[in-house]
């Protein structure tokens, strides 16, 4: 059984962190990241007999990123020439299923399915659906993200990702 | 419209393949042309394409950027006559392996049959149509139609239909209803492509000088090309040769579109990624016959130089490792081709783009798949040499997922202008004015080095984007007087 207090202080970690994201404060973001952090998004396709296929760690991934090259990431939006996002998107982020799969202390892994709503300029709209499978690290009495993986569920990608996950 | 008696099967002929080269091969399926491209000839009302392509002045009208009639034209006679893209073999290897791919908006299904051949196939069941394989990879013996079951084997040949006796009696000549095959399919360097004209030229004299620099590409790789596992799509609604005629030779765009990722150090992703900044006089783009274009070719060695100065980082395997992709060019060109060593950006015409830096960077393949007059999906894919070092072959892939991807720090910024472009572009006054690309007009060329094929111009010009759309013109209008080389004997031949 997973106590009530540990999902509540993993699913306030989330909404937290998710409203970062949301109103692009993403050096405070970068902040919830523990310095070793792997940030991967494999890449998806239909492959005949595998229906839940992602590709493995030496294959195509959308992301996959450490720390520092997220901060690039970062500075480069800061950038009044990063015209992808200038002016800014408009982002809403919601999480459910938020399920706590292992503890192996200090670190847990939390598992939620996550759909971002991205508004830019007058007409682009683009919706992205998925999962995230975290691992969590105690840290000031609150968690760390050492670990995320985010699995998409379109196999054909709406648009090219200025945003985060 | 396609007829049955007239396309003969695929299964019913020995297919032969002609070696060319030692890293190509060529597949004729034996299809006689028959009227695969018939609509191609027919008449259109979108008129002669040199009221949309002024070369002499560097205008061409947004229309062929929105038009829908423009658009329907082009699939007929770009799409349905060029050689394009498929995929790399090393995509399937095994028996039975597959992969789905699209020519023009047609989608394609491409097999390593259990005879050990590639062939390609029209992804649809001669019956209804239907797609006979629903999967972006996989490996079968055969496919079955979710329709009415239709089951063809992965060499085409059509081999089962339910009730078969009762429904049809002996009214069915199986050997004429196998998947309609693409009837020219080659390899070069592992890389796949097929051509829905049986009477076009070969894919040697479709490439022809861009070939010169491809193959140094290819021979340097000391294991060959392998495709890291996986592709990336996405959509982008925009015309496809916006996308094509950016890596044609649009260098132009990369300090401003790209001003973002320039002021960050991206060397520490890869420190062999390109400073671009005070070396722009030792590089050129080049145009070459049948639309293709190339930009920042360096030659004598610079990029070898500085590839061995940064191996020495990563210690004395990777130093061996580009001294060997070094010698084997130097074995098997004379020194002046084979200091070109890594060829930056290319547009192969239509609408495959490549980049390829240096030995120790991937080289990225991004085919522009046209969706609609204003809308386009991306498919990209990540090669290595298959014998590089590990952490050559690690910091590649990232290299790749960084930049030049569906996240990276430079595709996003491309589509953002692109898209936009699509829309301040389609209004009915906006569809009158032309774009601009009179950068060189009425300049000379530059010289190139003795030997080396192709029109030489500045690094930054638009020599090469006028050069794409002269083979544009040259495709939409067989009559055109400016029809370029290959054009006037695959015309004869028709």
């Amino acid at each position: 059984m997973i106590g009530i207090e540990l999902q509540h202080s993993v699913e306030q970690f989330l909404y937290c962190e998710v409203r970062l994201l949301s109103e692009r404060r993403y050096e405070e973001w970068l902040d919830l990241l523990t310095d070793d952090v792997r940030y991967w998004m494999p890449a998806r396709a239909t492959v005949d007999g595998q229906p839940d296929a992602v590709s493995a760690e030496e294959e195509m991934a959308y992301f996959d990123d450490n720390k520092t090259f997220l901060a690039s990431r970062v500075e480069r939006l800061r950038s009044s020439l990063a015209h992808a996002e200038q002016p800014p998107s408009r982002l809403r982020y919601f999480l459910s299923n938020v399920e706590i799969k292992d503890r192996h202390d200090p670190e847990i892994d939390v598992y939620c399915n996550l759909l971002v709503y991205q508004s830019r300029l007058e007409s682009t709209e683009v919706t992205y659906v998925g999962r995230r499978e975290d691992t969590f690290r105690r840290a000031d009495q609150s968690w760390r993200i050492a670990k995320r993986k985010v699995i998409l569920d379109q196999t054909l990608v709406p648009r090219t990702i200025s945003i985060f996950f | 419209m396609l007829t049955s008696d007239s396309i003969t099967s695929p299964a019913a002929k020995v297919p032969s393949f002609e070696l060319i080269g030692g890293s190509c091969y060529v597949r004729d399926a034996g299809i006689v042309n028959s009227q695969l491209v018939s609509d191609s000839e027919r008449n259109t009302s979108v008129g002669q394409p040199e009221q949309y392509v002024k070369l002499d002045e560097g205008l061409v009208s947004r229309k062929i950027f929105f038009d829908p009639e423009i658009y329907q034209t082009e699939l007929e006679r770009i799409f349905a006559r060029c050689w394009l893209f498929l995929g790399h073999e090393s995509q399937i290897p095994k028996l039975g392996d597959y992969m789905s791919a699209y020519m023009g908006e047609d989608p394609i299904l491409v097999c390593r049959g259990s005879d050990g051949k590639v062939r390609a196939f029209l992804n649809s069941c001669r019956h209804r149509g239907m797609k006979v394989c629903r999967a972006d990879r996989g490996n079968a013996r055969q496919f079955t139609c979710s329709f009415h079951g239709w089951t063809y084997a992965n060499t085409g040949e059509l081999r089962g239909v339910p009730l078969g006796k009762n429904a049809y009696g002996e009214r069915l000549n199986k050997a004429k209803w196998g998947l309609l095959e693409v009837p020219k399919l080659a390899s070069y360097g592992g890389m796949l492509f097929g051509n829905w004209d049986a009477g076009a030229e070969s894919l040697e004299e479709f490439l022809g000088d861009l070939r010169w620099y491809m193959d140094v590409m290819i021979e340097r790789q000391v294991g060959g090309i392998e495709f890291v596992p996986g592709v990336q799509r996405y959509s982008l609604k925009a015309n496809w040769k916006i996308a094509s005629e950016n890596f044609a030779g649009d260098t132009y765009h990369l300090p401003y579109s790209h001003g973002s990722m320039f002021k960050l150090d991206i060397r520490q992703i890869n420190p062999s990624n390109p400073s671009f900044v005070g070396h722009e006089s030792d590089y050129y783009n080049i145009g070459l016959d049948n639309g293709h274009g190339m930009t920042g070719i360096v030659f004598g060695d610079v990029r070898y130089r500085r590839d061995l100065e940064l191996a020495e980082g990563y210690g004395p395997e990777v130093v061996e490792y580009v001294e060997e992709c070094h010698q084997r060019l130097a074995k098997s060109f004379p020194n002046s081709q084979a200091g070109v060593y890594a060829l930056s950006f290319s547009n192969m015409f239509p609408n495959l783009s490549f980049n390829d830096f240096s030995a120790l960077r991937p080289i990225g393949f991004y085919l522009w798949l046209p969706k609609g007059p204003a809308a386009l999906e991306a498919w990209n894919w990540c090669a290595v040499d298959r014998d590089a070092p590990k952490v050559i072959k690690d910091l590649s892939r990232i290299d790749y997922s960084r930049i030049q991807s569906v996240t990276g720090i430079a595709a996003q910024d491309d589509t953002e202008n692109f898209e936009q472009v699509t829309q301040a572009t389609k209004g009915v006054v906006g569809q009158r004015l032309d774009f601009n690309y009179q950068m060189n007009v009425g300049q000379a060329l530059l010289e190139g080095p003795p030997g080396f094929p192709g029109r030489f111009s500045p690094y930054i010009s638009e020599i090469n984007q006028l050069n794409f759309y002269q083979h544009w013109v040259a495709l939409f209008d067989p009559t055109w007087p400016g029809k370029s080389r290959d054009w006037h004997r695959v015309a004869a031949q028709r």
